[in-house]
């Protein structure tokens, strides 16, 4: 699984001006790196995850993973592909909150159609490997932050994909409970072999992993 | 996946009781106009006893006799006689068709049916009545006023009215102006006081002296003229001034025509025009016409429209146009109530994208959920209908129509809350679908 | 005209469209009921012109006696007998037409210049005092009526209003019908025969001995007489015929399901038109709330800015009164130009009075619906709201 962007560009425009937000990037992901973003608040940092995570579309340029094309894909296509290939971690979560700890988990599952019996085990599985398996029945306004952040991340891997995208997984965590995550991504990359692309503020998080992108004003630095 | 669904839709449902009251209140009512107004065009144009046959009968309710202008034209002719000229003139009335100066309508006359109506063949079955012979009697010195229908003996085998005892009378009854009488169950216990039977008791008619009670027919819930009297005896007992007027065309008669299928119906109508136009013309009259009417169309003649005009199909319009009309404000209401709180989940609806859900998982999920709580109002909605029909049959503002609900209404009603589900649904369900995922997971909580 | 209109509303879609075309409904919908609702209560509200306690009506099928000399007989009698009766004040005879009964006789023409259409009824000298029909000028007719050269007419001032404007109706004489003059001698007050709730129309009493058709006993009964009566009028009927071909029906009855036609659907519109408005008004109430709950922080800003509670307020009730405002352009711009697409069932004037009231209404009601939510709006702490955000 190679994640490549070629002369990616973004702008977003309002009424009267346009405002780039990533400008001419070009960049190659390999199958089973951890990659870290970093740079400055509204450095394009989200935008360049959400482009790799198919979340939005290019102004120019192409983005491909695996030979999978970003461009000319229908809506409908763009999803299947995400739920099959990609998880996704938040900063703030995004879990649920109707919902409890393993329907969350489960979510990506639902999306493929598996079967009731089988979205229960894989779920259970996840949760375990997160280590919250007996909050399963629980609802997220029950967990503190950092079991908040291991169920999105139980739910990021409990389809099984082969890149997992982390917008600030660690932002919203004191240190201890960002280690704790960090450590978490960190087993899922080496022992599972998952591609890991994570935003991230902290130099101390970057420095773990295996190279760090740099972006300023929307263009890389190297 | 449904049930995931259905979770979340009651979770929410009673996270935000003030919207769940709002709407549910709009759903409930709405749903209760609907259902009423369901249930009062299927009590009075569905098919139910007596009128279980509706769809294959046709009433002659009216005859109505036309003269047309006439012109007088004077033509002359000029021949010469013995060598003097001498000037004819012939004058003739010049009929001007289609201008129609006089007209008159009435029932029909008892003789016109026996010499033209009954001998018609495309109906399997005709029946000759006068539906209004009003009658005051006074049971214990309070007046209780009672509408007679004086029939002839198939009256009973095309009206299929459910007797509580005894029975129809026969041919020979009605031949022999047997002094029997058919009674509506209500009207018994005013006239009798309340007893387990009613049958072989008098009902005095005046100075027509005692009526024995042959059958007790349960109460009838249409309101249609043909079938509502409160008591039915022989034709025969009706004054020769009733059965015919002077020249035997009018008189106080409606006439039931049957038909043998739904198919035969036009095919009587076709029969009803060259039967007119064969007729030979009294009392000065250039075309007389025979004014039939379906069931829909008697029941429409209430409210707008002639006796010359057919109505029903009209006025089934009006009323499905008028229903529409109401129902556009509250299901604009739900809409506008469902799309403002979309954006209170616009980060759920960014998650599930981002975990890949399609199109068509999002907008089946909020299709849903606003099928429950629509199904929920619907509830609400059919327990207030009850209480509504019970209150509209108790003060009689329907007139002599009942008002019940049965099955088919079930059937219907269920339906319109289908409908009104997914009216209501629709479009926010379309309208976050179609959010992008990017902003939806940048901005709110969830 | 309309395919303008609807690119207006097409290009105002977005956020507010739907309470927009909601609110143009509304509007619609209380114009209708409004209109409704006044023409039919101002016609509640003129008088009727007779009084209809303690009357009763017999429709008596008098052609049944062949004979025309006992017929006349049994005609004259029989008033006579009822007049005897201590609990009967007043009784008279008339045609078939009555009160509250819902039939009508309407004649008119232009015969002489004078041009007139009319209803009305043939009664004996009797029948003034019997329905108690109040005069406003000249005289009510009477039996030495009988045999006159012209027919004696009485007509009401809605008819002198209508066909004799400015001229002296008293003596005033036209062919009514047939060749013989008729002279009108006296105008009642009102006749509003046909129900509480309908318009009055021009009328004429004509004495009934011009046509000698008896088919209808009027009665009034002293007051405080109770059911039993009913039962007495009945007997002496049954007596005098010798038949049970007659019908009798006390006009309270009468006038109550004359009356119920009206009201029945009167009230179920009113009762519709007021869950409509409540649904609407808890729909402005929740999206309201919803907004403002929205623009929190924007509040706060404002307010770190410098405005006041009261400035917070006038814009989000200030907001709701344009948006319905537009709205009620839209509806009334439609509702202006409808008198003159169709014919309305009402009156112009009770139309726009209509109009008018039901507006005010729903501002009304919008203004309400935006009080509590705005003043939730405008109590909002800066701090609290900023840190929301």
């Amino acid at each position: 699984m190679m994640i490549e962007l070629k002369n990616l560009s973004k702008s977003y425009y309002t009424d009267v001006l346009e405002t780039v937000a990533l400008n001419d990037i070009s960049l190659k992901i390999n199958d089973g790196e951890f990659v870290s973003i970093m740079g400055p608040s509204g450095c394009g940092k989200s935008t360049l995850l959400n482009m790799i995570g198919l979340l939005d579309n290019p102004t120019a340029g192409h983005v491909s993973i695996n030979g999978f094309n970003l461009e000319n894909q229908k809506e409908n296509d763009l999803a299947a592909f995400r739920n099959q290939h990609l998880g996704f971690i938040f900063q703030s979560f995004h879990l649920i909150s109707d919902l409890s700890v393993i329907d969350n988990v489960e979510l990506p599952l639902l999306y493929r159609g598996t079967n009731a019996r089988e979205r229960r085990r894989l779920s259970e599985e996840a949760l375990e490997k997160v280590g919250l398996v007996n909050r399963k029945n629980h609802y997220p306004n029950q967990l503190s932050g950092g079991q908040r952040q291991r169920v999105a991340i139980a739910r990021a891997i409990v389809g099984n994909p082969s890149v997992v995208m982390a917008d600030e997984p660690t932002g919203n965590l004191d240190s201890v409970l960002g280690n704790e995550v960090m450590q978490l991504l960190l087993d899922l990359n080496e022992k599972e072999n998952v591609t890991v692309v994570m935003v991230t503020h902290d130099e101390s998080m970057a420095r773990k992993t295996h190279r760090i992108i740099r972006l300023y004003d929307g263009t890389l630095v190297n | 996946m449904l049930k995931n669904y259905f979770k979340i839709a009651i979770k929410v449902l009673r996270r935000n009781k003030l919207y769940t009251f709002i709407s549910l209140f709009g759903i409930s009512f709405t749903l209760m106009v609907l259902m009423l107004a369901s249930a009062i065009l299927e009590n009075e144009l569905g098919n139910n006893p007596p009128l279980s046959k509706g769809d294959r009968i046709l009433f002659l309710p009216s005859l109505m006799g036309e003269g047309y202008a006439r012109q007088r034209v004077v033509e002359y002719d000029t021949t010469e006689v013995n060598g003097v000229q001498k000037i004819d003139s012939v004058v003739t009335q010049k009929v001007i068709k289609d201008n129609v100066n006089r007209s008159s309508s009435s029932s029909l006359g008892y003789k016109f049916y026996q010499d033209k109506i009954r001998k018609m063949k495309t109906p399997q079955m005709s029946s000759v009545f006068i539906d209004y012979a009003p009658l005051d009697v006074f049971p214990d010195g309070q007046k209780l006023s009672l509408n007679g229908n004086l029939t002839d003996a198939n009256y009973w085998k095309i009206f299929d009215f459910r007797f509580k005892e005894g029975g129809p009378f026969n041919e020979e009854a009605v031949k022999n102006q047997a002094n029997v009488i058919i009674i509506r169950e209500s009207t018994a216990e005013k006239y009798f006081g309340k007893h387990n039977s009613y049958l072989g008791k008098d009902l005095i008619w005046g100075l027509k002296g005692p009526f024995k009670v042959v059958g007790v027919l349960k109460d009838v819930t249409s309101s249609n003229r043909s079938v509502r009297a409160d008591f039915f005896v022989p034709i025969t007992w009706a004054s020769a001034s009733d059965l015919n007027y002077n020249s035997g065309y009018m008189g106080s008669c409606v006439v039931a025509l049957l038909a043998a299928s739904r198919q035969d119906v036009p095919l009587m109508e076709e029969e009803l025009r060259s039967l007119e136009n064969n007729l030979e013309l009294i009392d000065n009259f250039d075309k007389f016409s025979i004014l039939e009417k379906d069931v829909s169309d008697i029941y429409a003649w209430n409210f707008i429209g002639s006796q010359k005009d057919r109505e029903g199909k009209n006025f089934l319009m009006i009323i499905f146009g008028v229903l529409t009309f109401f129902l556009v404000i509250p299901v604009l209401n739900l809409v506008n109530l469902n799309v403002t709180r979309i954006f209170e989940r616009s980060s759920e609806i960014g998650v599930r994208k981002a975990f890949g859900a399609k199109t068509g998982h999002l907008l089946l999920q909020f299709l849903f959920e606003n099928l429950i709580i629509t199904f929920i109002g619907g509830v609400i909605g059919v327990m207030l209908t009850l209480v509504f029909m019970r209150v509209l049959n108790t003060s009689e503002a329907l007139g002599t129509a009942k008002l019940t609900f049965n099955f088919s209404l079930l059937m219907i009603s269920l339906l319109i809350t289908f409908v009104f589900g997914l009216l209501s649904g629709f479009l926010p369900a379309w309208r976050i679908s179609q959010t992008p995922v990017a902003g939806a997971l940048k901005s709110g909580k969830l | 005209m309309i395919a303008h209109y609807f690119k207006l509303l097409w290009k105002r879609k977005g956020k507010n469209a739907f309470l927009f075309v909601q609110l143009i409904f509304v509007f619609w919908v209380v114009f209708g009921v409004f209109s409704y609702g006044i023409s039919k209560f101002r016609y509640y509200s003129s008088p009727l012109g007779f009084e209809w306690k303690d009357m009763y009506r017999a429709y008596i099928d008098f052609d049944a006696i062949k004979d025309s000399l006992a017929r006349d007989l049994t005609i004259k009698n029989l008033k006579n007998t009822m007049e005897a009766m201590p609990e009967i004040d007043r009784v008279a005879y008339s045609v078939s037409v009555s009160p509250y009964l819902g039939n009508t006789w309407g004649n008119g023409n232009d015969n002489d210049g004078f041009n007139f259409s009319t209803d009305y009824l043939f009664a004996d000298e009797d029948y003034f005092d019997t329905w108690k029909v109040r005069l406003a000028s000249g005289r009510f007719f009477s039996k030495g009526d009988k045999g006159s050269k012209y027919t004696p007419i009485v007509v009401t001032r809605k008819f002198v209003n209508d066909f004799l404007k400015g001229k002296e109706p008293l003596g005033f004489r036209f062919r009514f019908f047939g060749d013989k003059e008729s002279e009108i001698v006296g105008v009642a007050e009102n006749f509003k025969y046909q129900g509480d709730f309908t318009k009055e129309r021009p009328f004429a009493f004509i004495p009934i001995h011009e046509i000698n058709h008896y088919q209808m006993l009027n009665i009034r009964v002293q007051s405080g007489t109770g059911p039993e009566m009913e039962k007495k009028i009945n007997d002496l009927i049954e007596n005098a015929l010798k038949s049970s071909e007659f019908t009798i029906t006390k006009i309270e009855n009468s006038r109550k399901s004359t009356n119920s036609r009206t009201y029945i659907p009167l009230t179920a519109m009113v009762f519709l038109a007021l869950f409509l408005i409540i649904n609407i008004a808890m729909g402005l109430f929740g999206i309201l709330r919803y907004n403002i709950a929205k623009r929190i922080p924007e509040i706060g800003l404002r307010k770190v800015i410098g405005a006041t509670s009261g400035a917070i307020r006038r814009q989000f009730t200030g907001e709701m009164m344009v948006l319905t405002a537009v709205a009620f352009l839209v509806a009334a711009v439609f509702a202006v130009q409808l008198p003159f697409l169709t014919t309305l069932p009402v009156e112009k004037d009770a139309y726009y009075m209509g109009v008018g009231l039901g507006s005010l209404l729903i501002f009304l009601i919008v203004y309400l619906c935006s009080l509590a939510p705005s003043h939730q709006a405008a109590v909002t702490l800066p701090a609290k709201a900023l840190h929301e955000e």
